[in-house]
C-alpha cells in the first residue's frame, strides 16, 4: 500500500472511541453489593476449613505419638533393651522345648537395630526344629 | 502537535507521598464529600461517586484489557468491587484519582491473569485480515471506516504491556500529566516518559503495517 492511500487513525479519538465501544454501558450496583457481601464469606469458609485441617492433623500427630508410646510401654521387654547403654542386647535367649514351637511376638517402632534383631531372632527361632 | 509541547504542557507539580495537603488540593471537592459517605458505607453516595467515575474507570479498564469487551466488563465489574470495599481504607495518603486508577489496574490485571489461566487469549495480527473482512451491517461507510480503524487499534494494543496501554490511555485521553503518572505508577519521569514513547512508536510501527497512520 502507498503512503498516499494510508488511513489515518487520530490516537485520542480512536483510543476513547475503542474504549467506550469495549467498555460495559452501566455498572451493576447489585452484583458489586452481592459480591462484596458474599467475598468475607467465602474467606470466613476457606478459613474454617483449614483451621479443620490443621485441627485433624495436630490431633492425629498427637494420638500417634501417645499410640507409639503405648505401644513401647506394653513391649516391656523391648523397652529394656533400648533404654540400655548398649545399642543391642547383650544376650537374649528363646528357647523350645520337646520339639513345640513358643511363638513370641515381639514389636518395636522406636529402635530400627532392635527391630532387626527381633527379626532375627525370630527367623532363627522360628528354624529352630526344621 | 509535537510530543514535546503536549507533554511539557501536561507536566504537573510532583505530588509527594503522604501530603493530604497537596492531595485534596488536586481532588474535587464533591468527590471527597462522596468518598467520605462511601466509606461510611453509604451505597447512595457510592453510587453517585461511581456514575461520576464511570466513564473514566471503564474507558481505563477497557484500555487495559485491550479493548476486548468481555474482559473490559469483568475488569470494570472487579474495580467497581475492590473500590467498594477498599474506599473505607483510603487515607488520603494519595489522590482519590490515583486511588482508583490504582484499583482498577491491579483488578484488571488479576482479570487478565485469571482469563489467560482458562484460555490462551492472544489474537494475533495474522488474523486481521479475516477480522477486516468483517464489516458491520446498516453503518454508513464512514462508520465502517471508523469501525475498522477501531479493530485495527485494538489488535495493535494487544501487542503492548497492558501497563504502557494504560499509560497511554490516560495520557492521550484523560490528559494525565507525566509527574502524575509517574505518582500513579510509581516510576520515575524519565520511564514514564520513555515507555509513552516506546509504546506511541510501537503502535505507529503496526498500524503503519495495517495500511494506517497515526494522526
Amino acid at each position: 500500500m502507498s503512503s498516499a492511500e494510508k488511513k489515518t487513525i487520530g490516537l485520542k479519538a480512536a483510543l476513547r472511541d475503542g474504549a467506550m465501544a469495549s467498555a460495559p454501558s452501566f455498572p451493576d450496583f447489585a452484583e458489586v453489593y452481592r459480591k462484596a457481601e458474599q467475598r468475607p464469606r467465602r474467606v470466613r469458609r476457606a478459613v474454617l476449613s483449614m483451621a479443620i485441617v490443621a485441627v485433624a492433623a495436630a490431633a492425629s500427630f498427637w494420638v500417634g505419638i501417645y499410640w507409639n508410646n503405648r505401644s513401647s510401654y506394653d513391649g516391656a521387654l523391648i523397652d529394656s533393651w533400648s533404654s540400655s547403654s548398649s545399642s543391642a542386647p547383650t544376650a537374649v535367649s528363646v528357647s523350645t522345648s520337646g520339639g513345640e514351637q513358643s511363638q513370641v511376638v515381639l514389636a518395636s517402632t522406636q529402635s530400627t537395630a532392635v527391630n532387626l534383631f527381633v527379626q532375627d531372632l525370630w527367623e532363627s527361632s522360628s528354624n529352630v526344629g526344621q | 502537535m509535537s510530543a514535546g509541547k503536549k507533554e511539557s504542557g501536561r507536566l504537573t507539580p510532583a505530588i509527594p507521598k503522604g501530603a493530604s495537603d497537596s492531595t485534596a488540593a488536586g481532588d474535587d471537592p464533591f468527590d471527597l464529600e462522596l468518598a467520605a459517605g462511601a466509606s461510611r458505607g453509604d451505597k447512595g453516595a457510592f453510587e453517585r461517586l461511581m456514575w461520576r467515575w464511570w466513564d473514566r474507570i471503564r474507558g481505563y479498564c477497557a484500555a487495559f484489557v485491550a479493548f476486548d469487551p468481555e474482559l473490559a466488563e469483568e475488569a470494570a465489574q472487579e474495580s467497581l468491587i475492590r473500590i467498594y470495599k477498599a474506599l473505607p481504607r483510603w487515607r488520603r495518603e494519595s489522590p482519590l484519582g490515583a486511588y482508583l486508577y490504582g484499583i482498577c489496574r491491579t483488578a484488571s490485571a488479576d482479570v487478565i491473569r485469571t482469563r489467560a489461566r482458562h484460555r490462551a487469549h492472544n489474537v494475533q495480527v495474522e488474523e486481521l485480515e479475516s477480522l477486516s473482512l468483517e464489516s458491520p451491517q446498516g453503518t454508513g461507510e464512514a462508520n465502517v471506516l471508523r469501525e475498522e480503524a477501531g479493530r485495527m487499534l485494538a489488535i495493535a494494543m494487544q501487542e503492548l504491556d497492558p501497563t504502557d496501554r494504560s499509560m497511554l490511555y490516560l495520557h492521550e485521553v484523560e490528559g494525565k500529566g507525566l509527574s502524575e503518572l509517574g505518582t500513579m505508577y510509581d516510576l520515575p519521569l524519565g520511564t514514564v516518559k520513555s515507555r509513552l514513547f516506546r509504546a506511541r512508536d510501537r503502535l505507529g510501527v503496526l498500524l503503519r503495517e495495517m495500511g494506517y497512520e497515526l494522526g
